[in-house]
C-alpha cells in the first residue's frame, strides 16, 4: 500500500466560507453597532470584537481540521457523542447552565457563554457518519437503523428540553438528509418523516408559545407587540430594503428588531443590500452546498463522504431555515445564520466542521475499510451473484491501522 | 471495497444537490416577493411606525411686574413614560421605576396597568430623576424633554397670575386671559423613531421651528403687591375673617399696582388648595359697601349744587322715619344723641346714614341711579382679568320706593366688587375722570420688542375736579377728625372713608347678625394723589369697624408705598421713630422678594 497523495482542499468551499465569515463581521457590526452602546456594555464594538475573537479561534480550528485525516475524527466521534450529551444535561442544571429569555442554553465559562447544542449538531453528524459508514447497506434494515435513532431522538430531545426547538429541527432534517444518502429504504425515510412531522405537530399543540408562532406565522400582524413583532419588523426591513437596498448601515428595522445582531440578522441585511444582496447571500451559501457536496460525492469513502455530506447539508439546512423564518415562510424557530449571525459557539463549530469538508476534500483519492458493511454487502452478493468476498480484520480506528487502510483508489 | 453503499451515496448526493437548488430558488423566489414585488404594503407599515411627527414645545412667556421683577417663568423639567404593551416582566420593572422616580409603585403599577400603547408615569420631574432613568435604561420606559411654569416668588400675586395645567395651558388669571400671547406656537420635526421613541440619528425629514410666547408685563409692582399681602394677611388672620382683599390703584391712569386677597395659594403647588383661596375676590365677589358709598352719594349732591355746607338733615338718635320703616346712625361717643345737624362734611366725617339718605332723597332716584352708573357701579370693571362678576343691577329707578333710594344714597342693598369701589374712588382721587382699571401693562416678545402696548382708558367724566376737590376735604377731615383717624400717617395727609356693613342674610331677606363687611378706602398723599388704596375684609370676628379692621392696612400699605415711590411728605413730620422703623419694614421686605425672584 502506498501512502495517499495530499490533494489541495476545495478551494470554492474555502473562498465561500472566507467571504461569508467577514460579511457576517461586517453585518453584526452593522446591526449592533447603534444599539450596542446603549444595551449597557456601553461600547458600540462590543459584539463586533467578540465576533472577531470568534471568528480567528474558528479559523485556527478550521486550518486545524484541514490538516488532520478525516479518519481521525473518527475516533473522536463516541467521546464527541458523550460530552455533548454530558454537556446539554449540565445546561438544565441550575448554577452551570445560564438562562436567557426562559431558555436554558448556555453554560458560562469566563465572559463567554458555551453553547452545548451546536456541538451537539456536528457530534450527531460526526456520529451518523461513522455508523452508516461502518454498517453500510445494513442500514436498509429497520433493526439496525433504530437503535442509531434512539441515540439521534436523545439528544434532539435534549436540545428541544432547553428549549431549543430549531437547533432540534436542524439536528432532526440532518439525520434525515444523512439517513438519504446514506441510502436509507424509501419507505423507512417516509415513515420516519410522518414520525417526525407528528412529534413536530405534538410539540406545537403542547406548548402555548409554539402554537401562538404559528398562527403568527400565518398572519404576522395578528399579535403586533408579543410574538408578531419581530416577523413584522423583518418583512418591513425586506420591504424597505427592495430591489437596491437602502446602502450599507442605512438600515431602521435594526433600531427596532430585538437583538438584531443574532437570528435576525439576515434582514438587516436585505434592508441595506436589497433583494441583489441577498441572491449574492443565496450564491454564497449554494455555491458553499454545491462544493460541500461535490466534496461528498467525488470521496471513495462512505465515511468520508457522509462527514462531507452530512456538514454541508447542516450548514445548508440551517441557512435556509434562518431565511425561511424571516420571510415568514416557516413559523419562528430562532437558528442563527451560519457564518453570519452573532453567536461563538456556532461560528466555531460550524468552521471547524467546515475544516473537517476541507479534510476530506484534501483525502478525495482514498479509500476507507468497512469490514462490517463489506461483510454484510458481500453475504447480500453472494445470495445474490453466488460471488463470495473475503472481509478483512475487524475495524477497529486506531491512528496507525486508519493511515494504513487508506490505499488509492484506482 | 463498498461498492454497493457508495454508489447509494452518489446517486441520492446528486437528488440532495436538485432538493436543495430547488429550496434556494424557492427562497429566492420567496425573498423577490416580499422584496420587490409585494413590498408596498410593508414599507407603508414601516412608514407608519416608524416616521412620526414629534412637537417640538414652543417657550412659554414670562411674566413680569411693571419693572421687570419675573412673577412667573418656566425651569426645563422632564416626564417618564412607558409603553405598557412592550413591557413583558411588569413585576419587575415596576418597582425599579419606582425606585428610580421616587414615585409611590402603585401610580407605576397604574401606569403600566393602562394597557396601551403610551402612559405617563410621572410628569414634570426634575432633570437630576431624568438621568437615573435614562441610565438604567428599562425596557420599553422613556423620558421626555418639558418645561414646568414656576412662580419664583411663590404665592405673591397669585390670584392675579393665575396657574396653568400640567400641559402649560392657562386655567386662571392672567395664565388664563394672555394664553393665547404667552404660549406661543409649538413646533415639530419629522423624523423617524427607534423601539424606545427615540430619534434614529440623521432622519430627519423636516422641522417647523417652535415660536416662543411673549412675555407679559403686568402693571402690578411686586413690591407695593407684597406690601399689600403682608399687610392685609396681617388683618385677616388677626381678626379670623372669612376673606379679604386689598386694591391698589394708580388713579390717574387706572393701572392696578396691588391686588391682594385672603386665604391665598402658592400656585407651584396646588395639592390640598381649598377652592375658595384661588379666587381673586377683588373681582368675582360683590358685597355691599355701606359707608364707603357715601363719599359718591355726598359727591352726586355736590356736582348737582347742593351747597357743602348747608345743613342737610339732623341727626337724632331716633332716626327719621321714612314710609313705614325708620333709619337710624349707629351712633357712639361722643353723638350717643345724634349727629345733629349735618351738613356734607360731617355726614363724610361721622358717616351719617340720616344726612346720606337725605341727599339721596333731594337727588331722586333717576339722578342717583346715573351717579352710581357714572361711577361705574352697573358696569363690569373691565380689567382684563377673569371672572369679574356679573353686575347686580339697582333695577329702574322709577319703580324705587323711598327706603330704597335711601338705602341706597348710605350703600345699602347695593353690591360691588372691591374694584369697582377702587375705580369709583379713583375718580375722586384723579379729578373727576373714571378710569378703565388695567392690570397688563405691554406685551412683549421674547426679543424685548414691544408687540402691544395699553395705554391708559379714560371711561368718562363722572364729576367736575371742583366736585373732587371738595369731596377730597370732606374725606381728610374723615381722616383728620371723624371715622378714619385710625389711617393717619404722620408726614402725609391722608383721605379716606371707612365702611362697615351688615351682610345680607343668605336667606335673601334682611341682614346676616354679627356679619360684617369692613371696609377703608381713600387715597394717598390726599392734595395729590399717588394711589388709591382699597381695603374690604369680609366677615371679620371680635370688631367689625373699618376703622379698626381695614383702616390699619390701608395705614400700612400707603407708609410703605409712600416710602418706597419716594413720595415727598406734604405735612409736617410729627415723629421721627416711625419712619425710621419702616424703613427697615421696607428693607425686609424687599429682601424676600429678592429671594424669591431666583428661585
Ligand atoms: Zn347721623
Amino acid at each position: 500500500m502506498k501512502a495517499a497523495r495530499k490533494l489541495q482542499p476545495d478551494f470554492w468551499l474555502l473562498v465561500a466560507t472566507v467571504v461569508l465569515v467577514v460579511a457576517g463581521v461586517l453585518m453584526v457590526f452593522d446591526a449592533s453597532f447603534a444599539r450596542a452602546a446603549d444595551r449597557g456594555m456601553g461600547d458600540s464594538w462590543y459584539f463586533v470584537k467578540r465576533q472577531i475573537v470568534f471568528a480567528l479561534v474558528g479559523f485556527l480550528g478550521l486550518f486545524l481540521a484541514m490538516r488532520v485525516h478525516p479518519l481521525a475524527f473518527r475516533r473522536f466521534t463516541k467521546i464527541t457523542v458523550f460530552v455533548s450529551i454530558i454537556l446539554l444535561g449540565l445546561v438544565m442544571v441550575p448554577g452551570i447552565g445560564k438562562s436567557i429569555g426562559g431558555a436554558a442554553r448556555w453554560i458560562p465559562i469566563g465572559p463567554f457563554h458555551l453553547q452545548p447544542s451546536e456541538l451537539a449538531k456536528l457530534a450527531v453528524v460526526m456520529y451518523l457518519a461513522d455508523q452508516f459508514a461502518a454498517r453500510g447497506t445494513a442500514m436498509r434494515r429497520l433493526g439496525t437503523l433504530l437503535p442509531h435513532l434512539l441515540v439521534v431522538g436523545l439528544v434532539a430531545m435534549l436540545v428541544l428540553a432547553e428549549p431549543d426547538m430549531g437547533t432540534a429541527a436542524v439536528v432532526i432534517f440532518t439525520t434525515g438528509v444523512m439517513m438519504y444518502v446514506a441510502g436509507v429504504r424509501k419507505r423507512q425515510l417516509i415513515a420516519f418523516a410522518l414520525l417526525g412531522l407528528l412529534g413536530g405537530a405534538a410539540l406545537i399543540v403542547m406548548e402555548p408559545y409554539r402554537l401562538e408562532r404559528v398562527l403568527t406565522f400565518l398572519n404576522p400582524s395578528r399579535d403586533y407587540y408579543g410574538s408578531g413583532y419581530q416577523i413584522t419588523h423583518a418583512l418591513m426591513a425586506l420591504a424597505t430594503g427592495g430591489l437596491r437596498g437602502l446602502g450599507l448601515c442605512e438600515g431602521r428595522e435594526k433600531f427596532y428588531i430585538p437583538a438584531p445582531q443574532t437570528d435576525m440578522i439576515g434582514a438587516t441585511l436585505a434592508e441595506e443590500a436589497g433583494f441583489i444582496g441577498m441572491l449574492v447571500l443565496l450564491g454564497l451559501f449554494i455555491l458553499f452546498t454545491y462544493r460541500g457536496l461535490c466534496v461528498g460525492h467525488r470521496t471513495k469513502s462512505t465515511y468520508m463522504g457522509l462527514l462531507a455530506i452530512g456538514i454541508t447539508s447542516m450548514v445548508s439546512l440551517q441557512a435556509l431555515m434562518n431565511i425561511a423564518v424571516f420571510t415568514s415562510s416557516m413559523p419562528a424557530t430562532g437558528v442563527p445564520l451560519p457564518f453570519i449571525s452573532y453567536g461563538g459557539s456556532c461560528l466555531m463549530v460550524m468552521l471547524v466542521g467546515v475544516g473537517m469538508v476541507l479534510s476530506v476534500s484534501r483525502h478525495l483519492n482514498e479509500t476507507v475499510e468497512e469490514p462490517e458493511a463489506e461483510k454484510y454487502e458481500s453475504r447480500h452478493h453472494r445470495r445474490r451473484h453466488g460471488r463470495t468476498r473475503i472481509s478483512r480484520a475487524q475495524y477497529r480506528p486506531t491512528a496507525k491501522r486508519i493511515r494504513r487502510r487508506a490505499s488509492v483508489y484506482r | 471495497m463498498v461498492l454497493r453503499h457508495l454508489r447509494f451515496l452518489k446517486r441520492r448526493t446528486v437528488w440532495l444537490l436538485v432538493t436543495f437548488a430547488v429550496l434556494y430558488v424557492l427562497i429566492a423566489g420567496r425573498l423577490f416577493y416580499i422584496q420587490v414585488l409585494n413590498n408596498e404594503r410593508y414599507c407603508e407599515l414601516a412608514e407608519r411606525l416608524r416616521v412620526r411627527q414629534l412637537e417640538i414645545p414652543a417657550s412659554r412667556g414670562s411674566v413680569y411686574d411693571r419693572v421687570g421683577r419675573e412673577l412667573a417663568t418656566n425651569v426645563p423639567a422632564f416626564a417618564v413614560y412607558v409603553q405598557p404593551k412592550k413591557i413583558k416582566d411588569r413585576e419587575r420593572v415596576a418597582p425599579q421605576l419606582a425606585s428610580l422616580t421616587g414615585l409611590e409603585e402603585s401610580a407605576v403599577v397604574r401606569a403600566i396597568n393602562t394597557g396601551g400603547t403610551f402612559a405617563y408615569v410621572g410628569r414634570q420631574l426634575p432633570v437630576g430623576v431624568s438621568d437615573k432613568v435614562q441610565e438604567a435604561n428599562l425596557p420599553a420606559v422613556g423620558v421626555l424633554r418639558e418645561t414646568k411654569r414656576v412662580y419664583p416668588s411663590r404665592s405673591l400675586c397669585a390670584h392675579v397670575l393665575g396657574f396653568t395645567d400640567i400641559d402649560g395651558r392657562g386655567l386662571e388669571g392672567i395664565e388664563r386671559v394672555a394664553n393665547k400671547q404667552l404660549a406661543g406656537r409649538n413646533g415639530h420635526i419629522v423624523a423617524e423613531i427607534d423601539s424606545n421613541g427615540r430619534v434614529i440619528p440623521e432622519t430627519r425629514r423636516g422641522s417647523v421651528q417652535p415660536v416662543d410666547g411673549n412675555d407679559v408685563v403686568l402693571t402690578i409692582d411686586a413690591y407695593l403687591q407684597h406690601a399689600a399681602e403682608d399687610a392685609l394677611a396681617k388683618s385677616f388672620e388677626s381678626h379670623s375673617a372669612a376673606g379679604a382683599t386689598a386694591v391698589v390703584l394708580d388713579p390717574h391712569t387706572g393701572e392696578i399696582l396691588a391686588l391682594a386677597n385672603c386665604p391665598t395659594f402658592d400656585p407651584n403647588d396646588r395639592r390640598g388648595v381649598q377652592p375658595g383661596a384661588w379666587r381673586n375676590r377683588a373681582v368675582t365677589d360683590l358685597y355691599e359697601p355701606g359707608s364707603t358709598l357715601k363719599l359718591l352719594t355726598v359727591a352726586a349732591g355736590l356736582e348737582e349744587g347742593i351747597p357743602p355746607t348747608e345743613v342737610i338733615a339732623t341727626c337724632t338718635n331716633g332716626g327719621i322715619p321714612i314710609g313705614r320703616r325708620r333709619i337710624r346712625c349707629s351712633l357712639h361717643h361722643p353723638y350717643m344723641a345724634g349727629h345733629g345737624g349735618v351738613d356734607m362734611f360731617k355726614i363724610i366725617r361721622h358717616s351719617c346714614n340720616i344726612g346720606a339718605a337725605s341727599i339721596a332723597l333731594r337727588l331722586g332716584p333717576d339722578k342717583l341711579y346715573a351717579y352710581e352708573k357714572a361711577f361705574g357701579l352697573q358696569d363690569q370693571p373691565g380689567s382684563g382679568m377673569p371672572g369679574e362678576a356679573p353686575v347686580l343691577p339697582l333695577g329702574s329707578p322709577e319703580a324705587w320706593p323711598a327706603i330704597r333710594l335711601a338705602n341706597i344714597g348710605f350703600g345699602q342693598g347695593v353690591a360691588v366688587s372691591a374694584l369697582q369701589m377702587a375705580s369709583a374712588y379713583a375718580v375722586i382721587a384723579n379729578g373727576g375722570n373714571l378710569m378703565s382699571p388695567q392690570i397688563i401693562r405691554e406685551v412683549r416678545a421674547k426679543d424685548g420688542t414691544v408687540v402691544r402696548s395699553f395705554s391708559p382708558k379714560l371711561v368718562r367724566r363722572v364729576v367736575s375736579e371742583e366736585t373732587a376737590r371738595k369731596a377730597t376735604e370732606m374725606l381728610i377731615g374723615c381722616v383728620n377728625e371723624g371715622t378714619g383717624k385710625t389711617s393717619k400717617i404722620d408726614g402725609y395727609s391722608v383721605a379716606g372713608k371707612t365702611g362697615s356693613a351688615q351682610k345680607a342674610s343668605t336667606t335673601g331677606r334682611g341682614y346676616a347678625a354679627g356679619k360684617f363687611v369692613a371696609s377703608f378706602m381713600g387715597f394717598v398723599p390726599a392734595r395729590n394723589p399717588r394711589l388709591v388704596i382699597c381695603v374690604v375684609v369680609d366677615e371679620p370676628k371680635g370688631t367689625h369697624w373699618g376703622a379698626t379692621v381695614a383702616a390699619p392696612v390701608y395705614k400700612e400699605i400707603a407708609q410703605k408705598a409712600m416710602w418706597y415711590l419716594k413720595v415727598p411728605p406734604d405735612e409736617p413730620l410729627k415723629e421721627d421713630q416711625t419712619s425710621g422703623s419702616n424703613r427697615m419694614n421696607v428693607r425686609k421686605v424687599n429682601h424676600r422678594i429678592g429671594a424669591g425672584n431666583t428661585g
